[in-house]
């Protein structure tokens, strides 16, 4: 027999994440205030209850939809909504619309649920407020550690004077050559979203944010590090999938962490 | 339908009834339920409540935070944030506005 607030969660799977995880916090708080099922209605019933209150937000929001079976997303991470989506623990859906463009993304929250890392209902809004806040200034501002890291190697390698590479072939090796300012373009990016990570934020995204920025730094870094290496030795091939797999784990040990911490000091609720 | 209609008026008059009970002090959702209970017409069941207190919060008119109570399980208290008290001094505004010309007109057409 599934708890009542399973049966609600079940109920509410199609509303976006954010939404779902605040109305199902709040049933915790109405359970522990004592309300009683002749209080609350049947779980069918506050699910309706819900779904009314929330009547606007259950429609798809402009920009997102379906094309061929696929789901697409015009907004962006711009859209604190849209970013919402890779850390929603309350969600079971492990791929979910992707930022911008059509496809999907993982949602890291369903990917923990599923590692038995945490429960559904470990995760709040309010998880986030029991972290230090000294660890949350310090993930905000990662993203400029990585994009100092590539300013630093891009400005080295421009200022050998050489040609840089601007294009690899499968093998890793340089197939494509431009002017040694060329190579100020990766540290170009990495400034770009660090500088978008860093910037002030609420609820989960104090975490998610900075995370994206610092992935997106991150990846400019491993640009500048390939350019770096192939202007050096053009003969050799450079690891590019090494490099992208170093960019890649960047996001979620982002996320990792203060997860980490948050549900090791959360109250005990239950 | 005359009764969906009135269920809709009361819903939008709960998220300022709401909005007005927390300008004085926070309050954790029974309190909030007990509350509106004592006033004639506004009454609403948990089941009511509680979504629209998540409606709030989602839509940064409230803030909330779980607090630690010595008797008992811990409490979620939710208390008006700058855009709440906004949108309550608007809401307060277009009610009495809208109760006023409702008046009239409901007067003029007795």
């Amino acid at each position: 027999m599934r708890s009542f607030e399973d049966q609600v969660a079940a109920a509410l799977e199609d509303l976006p994440a954010d939404v779902r995880t605040a109305a199902l916090d709040d049933l915790r708080a109405a359970l522990l205030d004592g309300a009683t099922e002749a209080e609350l209605g049947t779980p069918a019933e506050y699910a309706a209850h819900v779904l009314d209150a929330f009547a606007a937000e259950a429609d798809p929001a402009d920009g997102e939809g379906e094309v061929f079976g696929m789901p697409y997303e015009t907004r962006g991470p711009s859209d604190a909504s849209v970013r919402s989506r890779i850390w929603a623990p309350a969600d079971p859906k492990i791929f979910v619309p992707r930022m911008f463009g059509v496809g999907w993304t993982v949602n890291l929250g369903a990917v923990a649920v599923r590692l038995g890392l945490l429960r559904p209902d470990d995760w709040d809004d309010e998880s986030l407020n029991k972290v230090d806040p000294r660890l949350l200034t310090a993930l905000r501002y990662a993203p400029l550690a990585w994009a100092a890291a590539a300013v630093v190697i891009s400005v080295r390698t421009m200022r050998r004077g050489q040609p840089v590479p601007t294009q690899w072939d499968v093998r890793g090796r340089p197939n494509g050559w431009s002017t040694p300012s060329s190579a100020l373009l990766p540290a170009a990016i990495a400034v770009g979203f660090a500088a978008w990570g860093i910037r002030s934020a609420s609820g989960d995204d104090r975490m998610i944010r900075p995370a994206l920025g610092a992935a997106g730094a991150s990846l400019g870094c491993a640009v500048a590090v390939l350019t770096s290496r192939s202007a050096k030795h053009p003969e050799q091939d450079v690891p590019v999938p090494a490099l992208l797999a170093v960019a890649g784990a960047v996001l979620p040990a982002h996320v990792a962490l203060p997860v980490a911490v948050a549900l090791r000091t959360r109250l005990s609720r239950r | 339908m005359a009764t969906d209609r009135v269920a809709q008026l009361r819903k939008g008059v709960l998220e300022l009834a709401i909005l007005g009970l927390l300008r004085a002090h926070e309050s954790y959702g029974g309190e909030i339920v007990t509350a509106l209970a004592a006033s004639p017409g506004l009454d609403a069941s948990a089941g009511t409540v509680y979504p629209l207190l998540s409606r709030l919060k989602t839509s940064g008119l409230v803030n909330t935070r779980w607090v630690e109570s010595p008797a008992g399980p811990p409490r979620k208290y939710y208390e008006l944030s700058a855009a709440g008290q906004a949108a309550l001094t608007d809401g307060t505004q277009a009610w009495r506005g809208l109760v006023h010309a409702l008046d009239s007109l409901l007067e003029v057409s007795e």
